[in-house]
């Protein structure tokens, strides 16, 4: 590996430039846009977002974020139509964005990864689909529906691809650049294939069209989901029917609770350049010297680094059971169908990993250099102290974990389908937490479960 | 010192500044190509083509020699079931300005607009003078019916992905539901990303 000044003053020049926004993730205005998706205000959370963004809290870079949750926030508020063109937004973004972050990847080994454009998490886009289709169902479109579904089928069968795509590039460019840390990119392969989910959204728009056959297939791939996939469906297999000769079928569709977001790992790194080996250790107190992980990286001295890298943290939804009422009577309760957590986790690992292998490139090698820096700093003094300090505060400023994601996405989805007499009923969802304590619910008056057609129902509870 | 202003300078352009807006008017037949999903040129050459096709079997023939007519023709369905939102009715409306252009067959509007034909036929009844007022029971009835689907198939490997369309198309006799004609028209598209290295 090849060294020099050039990496310390130009970080500290493009801070200034560029301000604090590619340094760090911003989201402490997120705080309160949360409470009110929480406690159900939807509308507060449209304009909260929309201020947002005209307060210039979203940089461009950032725009998949934003077009993500005000895509959920206008789903959860109603407005299918403004929902459906942010989705499409996010979709088209994050397309457009996954290998131009990629591309650009060099200029986060000057800086960080908050100074690339946001492309997006796989999960994330994916439940840009999922909703969207929600949002054509709710307006009776089911060609476009259906379209959103095939994207989002899609999608999953082309991700263990893309990361391996992605990994080829890392490398390709990595060996070109003679500045960069040796490291084999290999990236973790991606086990989620099949979402139930969309399975059971599609199962049921074909049988709304008169496709049996093809419905089948769709409930016989939701089955194989469970079966093929046990890390993501931990779960019984919730009962789901599309036909019944004892009357209609009214399907119920709930999201409840918020998926896990992006927090910093703070971790270490210790080099040997004796066994040419990189170890990286937790930067956690409670956890010292404990070993995350550890490369075989040729490297030129014996140090310390920090860094940090993003982790997925769950945010534990209180909602433990959803019931189902018509007419004041008790008809049944919802199953968990798809935990959005798992999901994410899955996905997420394979880019994670990626992330990972750069991150400890770019510690090592702006490391290295801040250390030499440091060296020459040294003459002794106040003066060589405070350089020295500079140094390391620069070192430290510019290293921060790319903590962006969408805030507003759903925890977890639970389904019921149950047969009914066709005609007009009072329904209504009720959601409860562990103790029984009724936490809230939907109320859909005069509802019509028609004898043919889709009759589905969908409520948010995101606490 | 050079590199160091390079850096600089390249950071500050990558992290975006961005130019206002330009409108620039094309040519309606200019071929674009920006996304690289299914436009307005995927929408006239398969028109086009397919027409071109239709018009050129046997069965116009021989609808002609045995009822000494000119075939009326009317568009059904045409499903979308591709992965992308494709607004079907302009393609629709390609194939129907081509049909009708050729002179060879005879057209009558789609299911969707007859309803808002027939009720301002129905108001004319009511408000129209009696010498204005259109005849009711007087349409054209359709001897055809033009139905199909888009289909597409999506591969992908380093950064390309190559989008194969595929439209079919029927022609159905109304009367006897015999299929007189079945097209089908493909469309290949390679899509990359520009990438540079680091």
């Amino acid at each position: 590996m090849r060294s020099g000044s050039r990496f310390i003053l130009p970080p500290v020049l493009s801070l200034l430039l560029v301000g604090c926004g590619s340094m760090a993730t911003r989201k402490g205005f997120y705080e309160p846009i949360v409470t009110q998706v929480q406690t159900g205000n939807y509308d507060g959370v449209v304009d909260g977002l929309e201020k947002a963004l005209k307060d210039g809290k979203y940089d461009e870079k950032d725009r998949v974020v934003y077009y993500v949750d005000a895509g959920l926030a206008y789903h959860y508020a109603g407005r299918y139509d403004t929902s459906n063109a942010r989705l499409q937004a996010a979709e088209t973004a994050a397309e457009e964005l996954f290998t131009k972050s990629i591309s650009k990847a060099a200029l986060s080994l000057v800086l960080n990864d908050n100074a690339l454009d946001y492309a997006g998490e796989d999960y994330e886009v994916l439940y840009t689909n999922l909703i969207g289709a929600l949002n054509y169902l709710a307006k009776g479109n089911f060609e476009d529906a259906f379209v959103e579904i095939r994207r989002a089928n899609l999608k999953l069968e082309l991700l263990e691809q893309k990361y391996a795509d992605a990994a080829l590039q890392f490398q390709r460019g990595a060996e070109k650049d003679t500045d960069a840390v040796e490291i084999d990119y290999e990236v973790k392969p991606v086990r989620f294939h099949n979402s139930a989910f969309a399975r059971y959204l599609s199962m049921h728009m074909y049988a709304a069209t008169g496709k049996d056959s093809d419905a089948d297939l769709d409930r016989d791939l939701l089955r194989h989901a469970f079966e093929s996939q046990p890390f993501i469906y931990d779960f019984e297999l919730p009962e789901v029917t599309y036909a019944s000769d004892d009357g209609a079928v009214l399907s119920v569709v709930a999201l409840a609770g918020l998926s896990p977001v992006k927090e910093a790992l703070n971790l270490r790194i210790r080099t040997d350049k004796d066994l040419d080996l990189v170890q990286v250790l937790y930067d956690d107190p409670d956890m010292e010297q404990a070993e995350y992980g550890h490369l075989p990286v040729p490297v030129s001295e014996d140090y310390y680094f920090k860094f940090a890298i993003p982790r997925l943290v769950d945010r534990p939804s209180q909602i433990a059971r959803i019931e189902v009422y018509v007419d004041g009577e008790y008809l049944g309760e919802l199953q968990l169908l798809e935990d959005v957590g798992q999901v994410a986790r899955e996905t997420f690992e394979a880019k994670q990993s990626l992330i990972y292998l750069r991150s400890v490139a770019r510690a090592v090698a702006k490391g290295l250099v801040a250390h030499k820096q440091k060296q020459k700093a040294d003459s002794g003094g106040l003066g060589g102290w405070l350089k020295k300090a500079a140094i390391d505060a620069v070192t430290d400023l510019t290293e921060n974990a790319d903590l962006r994601c969408a805030r507003l996405l759903p925890g977890r989805i639970f389904v019921a389908d149950f047969v009914l007499s066709p005609g007009q009923y009072n329904l209504s969802l009720e959601f409860f937490d562990q103790a029984g304590a009724r936490l809230g619910g939907q109320a859909f008056p005069g509802y019509q479960v028609s004898a043919s057609g889709l009759n589905l129902v969908e409520a948010a509870l995101l606490r | 010192m050079k590199w160091m202003f390079l850096v600089v300078a390249a950071t500050v352009l990558l992290l975006g500044c961005g130019g206002g807006k330009q409108v620039t008017r094309l040519d309606p037949a200019t071929q674009t190509d920006l996304s690289g999903k299914w436009n307005d040129t995927d929408a006239r050459l398969v028109a086009e083509e397919m027409v071109s096709d239709c018009l050129s079997r046997p069965w116009l023939t021989e609808f002609s020699r045995t009822t000494g007519n000119k075939p009326v023709v009317t568009v059904g369905t045409i499903d979308n079931l591709s992965h992308e939102h494709i607004g079907t009715e302009t393609f629709i409306a390609d194939f129907e300005r081509e049909l009708i252009n050729s002179s060879q067959v005879r057209f009558v509007a789609a299911k969707d607009w007859r309803a808002e034909i027939r009720a301002e036929r129905q108001e004319q009844q009511e408000f129209a003078s009696r010498e204005t007022m259109k005849k009711m029971r007087n349409e054209l009835g359709a001897d055809f019916i033009l139905q199909g689907a888009i289909k597409s198939i999506v591969d992908q490997e380093e950064g390309k992905q190559v989008v194969f369309y595929q439209t079919d198309l029927e022609l159905v006799n109304i009367e006897s539901m015999e299929k007189v004609w079945i097209g089908q028209k493909k469309i290949k598209k390679g899509i990359s990303q520009g990438k540079t290295s680091w």
